[in-house]
Parts: C-alpha cells; sequence; structure tokens
C-alpha cells in the first residue's frame, strides 16, 4: 500500500513531467495544476490496490486520461457555445506557454500520436515504459513518435523529411 | 529542425505540494467522519433494534383477559394483563387470584 510520504515524495519527482504533459492538454497553466492534483487525488484514494512498481505509470496513464477527457469537454462546449453567438464561451484561455503555431500542431495531432509524442518528450519513461502504459508494443512507439514528428513538421512548414 | 525542440518545458507553481497535502488531508477527514456516521448509525441499531417479536398470550391467560376485561377489571398493556382499581372487592381478588394462577403455570411450562 502507498502511503502519505510515498505519494509527496512521487509529486516532487514528477509533478513537472506531468504538469508539461497536462499542459498540453489543457493549454492553461491554473487547469493543468488541477489535473495534475487530480491524479495525485485519484492515487491517493486507489493506494490500496495501487503497487509501487507500477506507480509511475499508474499517474501518467491518469493524467493522461484525465488530459483528454478535459479536451474533449472543451471541444463539446466551443462548439455549443459557437451556435450562440455573442454568449459568454466560460472557458478561460489558452496561454501560449508554446508558439501558437507549435500549440495548433500539436491540437491537430490524433489522440494515439500525441500521447506518444507527450510521453517521450516529457517524462523519463523507457521507450518499453510507454509501450506497457499504453500497452502497444515497443516498435508501435518508435513508430508512432516518428510519425508525430513527421506531422508537426509539415503543419509547421517545414516539410517531411 | 526536429519541432519537438522548440516545446517549452515549463515550470508548475510552487504550491503544488501545499495545495496536494491540503486535499489529501481534507479527504481524510471526510472518510473519518463517514467511519464515524456509520459507526453511530451501527451503534444505534444494536440499542434499539427491537427484542423481537410480542410474546402471544397462552390460551389461559387470553380468556381470563377477555373475560376480565369483559368486567371492566383488568387491561391489556403490551400483552400483560393490569388490574383496573375497582370497589367490587371480591370480584377483583377473583380475577387477581386466577391471573396469578395463570401466570405460575405459564412460567412453570
Amino acid at each position: 500500500m502507498l502511503d502519505q510520504n510515498l505519494i509527496e515524495k512521487l509529486h516532487g519527482r514528477l509533478e513537472r513531467p506531468l504538469f508539461n504533459i497536462a499542459l498540453r492538454w489543457t493549454w492553461n497553466e491554473a487547469e493543468a495544476q488541477e489535473l495534475v492534483q487530480e491524479a495525485f487525488v485519484r492515487l491517493w484514494n486507489a493506494r490500496w490496490r495501487v503497487r509501487s512498481d507500477t506507480v509511475e505509470a499508474y499517474i501518467y496513464r491518469i493524467v493522461l486520461n484525465l488530459g483528454q477527457k478535459h479536451a474533449r469537454r472543451r471541444e463539446s462546449w466551443w462548439k455549443i457555445s459557437n451556435l450562440l453567438p455573442g454568449a459568454d464561451r466560460g472557458m478561460s484561455p489558452e496561454e501560449t506557454v508554446d508558439s501558437a503555431r507549435l500549440r495548433d500542431a500539436i491540437k491537430s495531432l490524433p489522440v494515439d500520436l500525441r500521447n506518444v509524442l507527450l510521453l517521450c518528450e516529457f517524462s523519463d519513461l523507457k521507450q518499453r515504459e510507454i509501450a506497457e502504459l499504453l500497452d502497444i508494443a515497443p516498435g508501435t512507439v518508435a513508430s508512432r513518435r516518428h510519425l508525430a514528428v513527421k506531422r508537426l513538421k509539415e503543419a509547421l512548414g517545414d516539410g517531411p523529411d | 529542425m526536429d519541432p519537438t525542440s522548440q516545446l517549452v518545458y515549463a515550470h508548475p507553481p510552487e504550491n503544488g505540494l501545499d495545495a496536494l497535502r491540503k486535499r489529501i488531508n481534507s479527504r481524510r477527514r471526510k472518510g473519518r467522519a463517514a467511519a464515524s456516521a456509520l459507526l453511530l448509525i451501527a451503534a444505534f441499531a444494536i440499542v434499539f433494534w427491537p427484542n423481537g417479536a410480542p410474546r402471544d398470550a397462552g390460551p389461559s391467560e387470553a380468556s381470563i383477559a377477555h373475560a376480565a376485561k369483559d368486567g371492566q377489571l383488568l387491561k391489556i398493556e403490551n400483552g400483560a394483563a393490569m388490574e383496573v382499581p375497582t370497589d367490587r372487592k371480591n370480584v377483583r381478588l377473583y380475577w387477581v387470584m386466577a391471573l396469578n394462577a395463570d401466570q405460575q403455570a405459564d412460567s412453570g411450562a
């Protein structure tokens, strides 16, 4: 069983990479922090059944899931609010931690490619660990990352290799 | 150029750990409150749970009670015969003696 001390140590070590991944789903620092906090609270609630050797993959998985959920909710709300001209959209504004073009390019990536790219760029997980986390073959991680970078280059106008 | 090199590695706000501690402690308090409430409900249930169905009156007790009620000498409360005060001492004595005999017979059975 995980105790509070262990979860706090994990927070100290993983907060930054998790925050950066969350930020590429929320595009808002406050919401990204809230998302990371929520992930750790969920880990706390599940502390009885999470093993210490799989906890890192577990918390990354929660952040990815919460990020996707957040993005879907945001997109749905924008679709609805666009039907109401002049209505207050009620969502916090996006912050441009990356360039606006890069942000749009990342947003245009399919979920599978986006998750691989974010884990490869921001986590310290090895390719094998990312593969286990996403339940895919290690070779698929490499190919998805390659494809994601290619798509980003195309979106940014750099053209493929 | 690899576009991932343009990704900015951002710093999270500094109060993250304090905020997490507050949220975990809040969960703990809620958990303790819920457990206490459950214990309290269980304790009340044990203390106030009825001790079973009321005892059925035996045939002789029932007949005495019926006759006594008719004579307005005894009343039945919660299955027990209670004497109703009366000036007719002889009659009252008879019913009380009959009731005592009946109760002794019940307890001896």
